[in-house]
């Protein structure tokens, strides 16, 4: 198995095969090789039953560019050496996959589905099936679909509102935020940080723990269960976090939009977090426990969000100075005109160096685009200054957060 | 050139039968083909090496008709050739 046979080898296989010595075996071989080589160096065909064709091809020149420097080259033309296997050895090198056959689609199936029913249909093992459902809870997760069983569970949708009673809070902070002056944005690549880090993290570690704990309890019997309630778990998580960044998308218009998308992104990796807990553990235990389990958890949920509230304060009172001192950079702004063929990423390029900074030219400009995909002809922008968002070419981490801001954004336009 | 004149002109090189050469014909090509099934690599120094290769299954598009088709996953040999056979071909290109 995945041997390297080189020539010798080779030469000692056929000898042994052929029962000549293995001076005859070499002195065959070495011809065929000779011959074969010279036969295709002159450019011609050679077809050998049993092994193949070989066939030099000619690549007519073509252009293409210098990746390093986009300078144009030319490829000249050149022969590239073809090798079709003969139909007996390709068969004999397929054996493994010769079952399959090429199938046709329906229209409406999707890639995913079928490698799903492909590995239930080749393991039909017992331990595939929770697997498999949590293959297809995850995507209709993917497609934000709301299981009818997860309405028909009291519990959850008793702690789905909890979140819309604890969102005010946060959008006061925000309000009374945007009523100062309208530079936010500053505030952002300070704050915005905490943000990437968190969330991720309650969304890996906690669903894992319960199950493995389940797992010692009740071992195979409760595979299914656990299945089941790991895929209401995660909808209801998709429809949180759906419900969360609509309202930070409805509440963001008026005022800065980047500052209540982050609180709502807090708090809903918070009360994640705190559902994820009392959901599994209803699972094993009895019903009665369930109201204990979500009042508690929703404690310190809120604690926890009040934490993140004087966290932002603390943001606040620590950034006016610089906010001020910034003002004055763009007392004289660099205005430019949209003309036919000009997009944000080429003023961006132009001026900061580097095409995914469209993003901040965006944000300065909210008010008169409306899409940043057709920012319409004869339009006036203001390019903002480099440093005001803390713009810098040359600075990986600025180029990514500046792309991780365009997703956003675009998001809102599809 | 074709199976048949490969056959002759290595009758004529080696200087044996026709019969002799058809038996190693056929011994070395089961050779190649029980170690390409088993996903050996066969190289040859100045020839080139085959090497048996996984591909993995894809969806195609029919242009003709817009029908999609699953592919199966296949093995394939893969003919690699080697420098000296390269570097004739480039010569006969810049010709």
């Amino acid at each position: 198995m995945n041997e390297k046979i080189s020539f010798p080898d080779l030469v000692s296989l056929l000898a042994s095969k052929m029962n000549v010595t293995k001076k005859e075996a070499e002195a065959f071989l070495k011809e065929f090789f000779t011959i074969s080589t010279e036969v295709i160096s002159s450019g011609e065909e050679l077809k050998i039953d049993g092994l193949g064709l070989f066939k030099p091809i000619w690549v007519e020149a073509r252009g293409s560019v210098n990746v390093q420097t986009g300078e144009p080259v030319e490829i000249p033309g050149h022969y590239k050496l073809s090798f079709i296997p003969d139909k007996i050895l390709r068969e004999a090198v397929n054996a493994p996959f010769s079952s399959f056959s090429v199938e046709i689609l329906n229209d409406h199936v999707s890639t995913e589905q079928m490698i799903a029913v492909e590995s239930e249909a080749l393991e039909q093992g017992s331990e595939v099936i929770p697997d498999e459902s949590d293959m297809s809870v995850e995507e209709s997760e993917g497609e934000q679909e709301c299981d009818a069983e997860s309405m028909s569970f009291s519990g959850q949708d008793s702690s789905t509102p909890e979140h819309g009673s604890e969102e005010p809070m946060p959008r006061e902070d925000a309000s009374s935020e945007s009523s100062q002056p309208e530079i936010e944005p500053v505030v952002e690549p300070v704050a915005k940080e905490p943000v990437s880090e968190p969330e991720p993290n309650p969304v890996e570690t906690a669903p894992d723990d319960p199950v493995e704990d389940e797992n010692e309890i009740y071992g195979q019997k409760s595979i299914s269960r656990r299945a089941f309630w790991w895929g209401v778990l995660t909808s209801l998580g998709v429809v949180v976090l759906a419900c969360a960044i609509g309202y930070a998308i409805w509440a963001g218009k008026g005022s800065d939009s980047a500052n209540v998308l982050k609180i709502g992104e807090y708090t809903l990796s918070l009360s994640r977090q705190s559902t994820d807990k009392p959901m599994v553990n209803k699972a094993t235990e009895p019903v009665v426990l369930e109201v204990q389990k979500d009042t508690t958890a929703t404690m310190p949920a809120t604690e926890i969000k009040t934490d993140t509230a004087v966290v932002e304060q603390a943001f606040d009172v620590s950034t006016p100075q610089p906010r001020q001192a910034e003002l004055e950079p763009t007392v004289g702004p660099v205005v430019e005109t949209i003309r036919s063929g000009v997009f944000l990423t080429t003023l961006a390029r132009k001026h900061f160096g580097h095409k995914a900074f469209w993003v901040y030219i965006y944000e300065e400009n909210k008010g008169v685009i409306e899409n940043p995909n057709q920012v319409p002809i004869g339009t006036r922008l203001t390019i903002p200054d480099a440093a005001k968002y803390g713009i810098d070419a040359t600075d990986k981490a600025s180029v990514d957060k500046a792309k991780e801001l365009a997703v956003r954004i675009q998001s809102r336009y599809e | 050139m074709n199976h048949k004149s490969f056959l002759e002109q290595l009758q004529i090189r080696l200087g044996k039968d026709r019969g002799e050469i058809d038996g190693y014909m056929s011994a070395f090509l089961q050779i190649m083909k029980e170690r390409c099934a088993q996903m050996d690599v066969v190289s040859i120094q100045g020839f080139g090496s085959f090497e048996p290769k996984k591909k993995l299954e894809r969806v195609v598009v029919n242009p003709a008709t817009g029908k999609r088709m699953l592919v199966p996953p296949k093995m394939i040999l893969a003919f690699k050739p080697g420098s000296a056979i390269k570097t004739k071909l480039k010569m006969l290109s810049s010709k």
